[in-house]
């Protein structure tokens, strides 16, 4: 009986792990492949507490709403992937045909350049130019969906495409939390600091609370991402001057094929003052971080808050609810808005002023897939999650802010409210691959204060002017790709196939222009430029 | 018994085996072969993985190589001489030798002519070029000791270095100097070659442990390690990589609290101040292993220490059980000692198997990637020190959606690890 069990154990196993690895597919397959039940699936990567429970409150409302009303079974599964894993993961699927039927759109290119929008993801212009039906009986019955959004949906619109793919659930503004408890018993003050320079002060009285007492306490708590949130919110500012001279076509940025431009035309180089003290200053700033911050990740960073081994963190509205619950009674929290160095004696020179949050997008931003079966159910869902009631219910629960207008702020989140007041300046340099490979990994050498400002320029430099050419290259064959995509929508439109003739019938142009274009011209502030499109389009 | 060969033409008499062997023909066919054709193909497409499939020639191997007017016959000279090291038969080695003697004479025109448009151009220095010309140099030497020296063994290294320094001079010339090609691509094999010259050092712990769990007396004993070293493969991977992030944090990590305590802190602290003036171990001593790019290559060195692989060592361990219990009774009567019994009889019999974990090193080195990404992020850490060959193609693909170029980086290092196989098994000699 010993030898027979230690001769067949193994197979045994093994017999025994295929049998229930098969019941299981065979269960899934039962439960969300059944014909009487239309699945829909739905990824993202937010691992934050309390997300996934939210989302699911939602989808279980929604499911017994659909059944309600169509008599007809639904099921929404939830898919989260890990933030590092999540760009692979959307890339695969797409290309793969296996796509999830809604994807949060982030990280992957596939999910933001205009030619493969286009090609993978629903456009929603249609639908958002209509009310939206579970907002009947309510203040906005009979307002385009688009409407009830905080931003009126403009961050959600693609320039290039002429279209909605998006649709957000909140909205993000990034603030500086502190302890509270732990700042007065350095400081002695309850408020937090009026200015840069009174922040960098009690940074330095941190340091020094530190040093005397011997407890491993840091100013503020950093990692990669953490020094990029400062970047936010330090850098435009600071590059709002070379932005009005590098801004060709005046849409407000100076995207890198117009930085490009204008280092050709030797309007700036890498030794600007703007940008040397730009980077000089979040230097200073990334010193107070904690040592070997950037090999630290984001969740390091708040750990370090957490555990009271850090007096602030820089973050979004994203971590309240995360921060809140993980402290819970341990310490009280803060939070404050960046302070622009305005009035330092250096910096004032270059600095503009604070940063305008005018621009904030949608969060959580979801696109339909072109491969889902159930489009319409897909849009119907949406629709369900973006009222007011029901937004509201969602961003409370995660303690994030909500995008529908008028819902009502958690008290801890009115600090998030988005300053209109400001300056925007994108100045973005990233002509080619490697600059964008080589201006990130050198930035953590320059933050680290391993590097100089000058010495960070000048390597920029020389990348610069070797890849500037191959990737202004790069840039054009990207756009010339995305107009071909753009003049496949217009064809679709335009050319389509018959049934009863069997054949492509072409429609009449300017009717099908005004179809297209409809929500475009309903803005008469654009009109101008829209007809002018228009009129070259129909000739 | 006789053994018959399997043939197509006795398929009726053998169909069972041949039925038996289709499953795993057509499963390794269709999810390895299929793929790996297929990233060749592509690699000479502009292909962004989903609509955009554009032949575009050696447009792909251009980009990464640069001038390939002059990598093409360099590149097939330094292959026509290699073969001819490589393969029996002195008519052909003659003619193979000829060949490539010939085109890499016309290889180092080319190049003399781009030196020279180099020195008179803004950029040019010749100063830049001393390391071209001591491998020159060297080349040099190379030459007299191929024709002068009566020792056979320095006589044949020296015709191998013939051509083999050249090919580096020309080398550092066109990707270092003159900058052309894929500048990171490039940068990322310098940690490659640091990388496999470590693996080389850290492969001897593996060996001693298996020599010292060979030679306990006692079966139980032996038994218990071997089962000792199974136990953490079925670890996943991605544990120990976290378990290694935690180890270098700077603040709470062991590594630097093992430094403070058993005062090595303090020799680095001074070896640094007054021998390598890196900057790196200041006080209080808290190194960034991971966030220093000084101390990321040391740091990627130092991971997994002490470098007793577990797959390693059951290779080893294999390879010793099957050497004779006769071979160790004849060596005791002779008396030989424990060292000598290592290298005359242990260290010779496994050969077999540090060859293979040879050809496996050097392939995961070059194809290494996950534990940059998880530990240094996609850009290698600061100053890309940590980007390696199969982060870069990894970067190209998920993040820039350049597939075709991924696929003729991978068709690259394909054609580098194979050469390098090659050569392990030319070089590395069994002796039975």
């Amino acid at each position: 009986m010993k030898s027979f069990i230690s001769k067949y154990l193994g197979i045994a196993i093994l017999v025994v792990s295929i049998i229930s690895t098969v019941a299981i597919v065979v269960r899934n397959h039962l439960i969300y492949e059944s014909p009487d039940v239309a699945t829909i699936r739905l990824c993202h990567w937010q691992l934050e507490s309390g997300f996934r429970e939210a989302l699911q409150n939602l989808i279980n409302e929604y499911e017994k709403v659909y059944f309600k009303k169509y008599g007809e079974k639904v099921r929404i599964v939830q898919l989260p992937i890990s933030e590092k894993g999540y760009r692979q993961y959307v890339n695969t699927t797409i290309i793969g045909g296996t796509a999830p039927d809604i994807i949060e759109k982030a990280f992957a290119k596939i999910a933001e350049e205009p030619a493969y929008i286009a090609r993978f993801f629903v456009p929603l212009s249609r639908y958002v130019a209509e009310p939206n039906p579970y907002n009947k009986g309510t203040e906005f019955e009979g307002v385009p969906w688009k409407e009830t959004f905080f931003d009126g949906l403009i961050s959600c619109y693609n320039r290039t495409l002429l279209d909605y793919y998006k649709i957000p659930f909140s909205m993000f503004t990034i603030r500086i939390y502190y302890n509270k408890n732990m700042y007065k018993k350095i400081t002695g003050k309850n408020e937090p600091p009026k200015n840069y320079d009174e922040l960098l002060a009690v940074w330095a009285k941190a340091k020094e609370y530190a040093n005397k007492t011997g407890k491993p306490i840091i100013p503020i708590a950093g990692s990669k991402v953490q020094s990029d949130i400062f970047g936010y919110k330090f850098l435009p500012t600071f590059f709002y001057s070379l932005n009005r001279k590098c801004d060709y076509d005046f849409n407000g940025d100076a995207d890198r094929y117009e930085t490009w431009r204008a280092f050709k035309e030797k309007k700036w180089n890498f030794q600007a003052p703007q940008l040397i003290n730009a980077w000089q200053c979040l230097s200073e700033l990334a010193q107070n971080f904690q040592e070997g911050w950037v090999a630290a990740q984001r969740d390091d960073a708040t750990f370090m808050f957490i555990q009271k081994r850090a007096m602030m963190i820089a973050s979004g509205s994203w971590d309240a609810s995360s921060l809140l619950t993980q402290v819970g009674d341990a310490f009280e929290i803060g939070i404050f808005d960046f302070l622009i160095p305005t009035d330092h004696p250096v910096y004032k020179k270059y600095v503009k002023g604070p940063v305008s949050e005018a621009n904030v997008g949608g969060g959580i931003p979801w696109s339909i897939t072109k491969q889902s079966k159930y489009k319409e159910i897909c849009i119907d869902f949406l629709r369900f999650c973006t009222t007011k009631k029901n937004n509201e219910k969602f961003n409370k629960t995660i303690t994030w802010l909500p995008i529908i207008r008028g819902c009502k702020l958690s008290n801890i989140l009115k600090p998030f409210k988005p300053e209109i007041g400001g300056f925007i300046g994108n100045f973005d340099f990233n002509i080619s691959q490697e600059m964008r490979l080589r201006s990130q990994g050198d930035k953590w050498d320059l933050f680290s204060g391993r590097t100089s400002p000058e010495q960070y320029g000048k390597t920029l430099q020389k990348i610069f002017k070797r890849t500037g050419d191959e990737g202004y290259l790069d840039i054009l064959d990207g756009d010339q790709r995305n107009q071909r995509n753009i003049d496949r929508v217009l064809a679709s439109f335009i050319y389509q196939w018959d049934d009863e003739t069997n054949k492509i019938k072409k429609a009449a142009i300017e009717s099908k222009l005004i179809q297209l274009m409809s929500s475009a011209q309903g803005n008469k502030a654009n009109n101008f430029e829209r007809m002018k499109i228009f009129e070259k389009y129909k000739n | 018994m006789k053994v018959e060969k399997l043939k197509l033409k006795n398929l009726k008499e053998n169909w069972i085996i041949f039925l038996m062997l289709a499953p795993t023909v057509a499963g390794i066919a269709v999810f390895s072969y299929v793929p790996a054709i297929e990233a060749v193909r592509h690699s000479f497409y502009r292909w962004d993985g989903a609509f955009i499939e554009e032949f575009i020639g050696l447009d792909n191997f251009r980009r990464i190589l640069g001038n390939i007017s002059i990598w093409f016959p360099l590149l097939s000279g330094g292959i026509l001489a290699g073969l001819s090291a490589l393969i029996e038969g002195k008519k052909t080695i003659i003619a193979l030798r000829t060949l490539a003697v010939i085109i890499l004479s016309w290889t180092f025109f080319l190049l003399y002519k781009d030196t020279k448009l180099f020195i008179n151009s803004d950029n040019g220095s010749i100063d830049k070029l001393t390391l071209t010309f001591a491998f020159l140099g060297l080349a040099f030497v190379c030459l007299l000791f191929s024709f002068k020296s009566k020792a056979d063994k320095i006589r044949n290294l020296a015709r191998f270095g013939l051509f083999f320094i050249p090919m580096m001079a020309a080398m550092h010339y066109l990707i270092y100097i003159r900058g052309y090609g894929d500048h990171i691509l490039w940068m990322s094999f310098n940690l490659i070659g640091i990388l496999i010259i470590a693996n080389l050092f850290k492969m001897w712990p593996a060996i001693f442990a298996a020599v010292c769990i060979h030679r306990l007396r006692s079966e139980k004993w032996k038994y218990f390690y071997r089962v000792l070293f199974v136990i953490p493969l079925i670890i996943p991977q991605m544990v120990g990589l976290l378990i290694w992030k935690f180890f270098y944090d700077p603040n709470v990590g062991p590594i630097n609290k093992i430094l403070v305590v058993t005062g090595i802190d303090k020799i680095l602290m001074w070896a640094d101040k007054w021998i390598f003036h890196l900057g790196v171990f200041n006080p209080p001593f808290k190194p960034a292993w991971l966030g220093d790019p000084s101390l990321i290559i040391p740091a990627l060195i130092f991971w997994g220490f002490p470098w007793v692989g577990v797959v390693g060592v059951l290779i080893y361990l294999s390879g010793l059980q099957n050497i004779s219990n006769d071979v160790y009774e004849a060596a005791e009567i002779d008396g030989v000692g424990w060292w000598r019994r290592f290298t005359s009889i242990e260290f010779p019999l496994i050969m077999t198997q540090i060859r293979l974990n040879l050809v496996l090193m050097i392939i995961g080195t070059f194809q290494a990637y996950g534990f940059q990404l998880i530990l240094l992020g996609v850009e290698g850490g600061p100053r890309n020190k940590g980007m390696t060959p199969g982060l870069y193609m990894f970067f190209q693909a998920f993040n820039e959606q350049k597939y075709g170029y991924a696929c003729a980086i991978g068709l690259m290092l394909f054609f580098i690890i194979l050469i390098l196989t090659v050569i392990n098994q030319r070089y590395v000699r069994i002796q039975k």
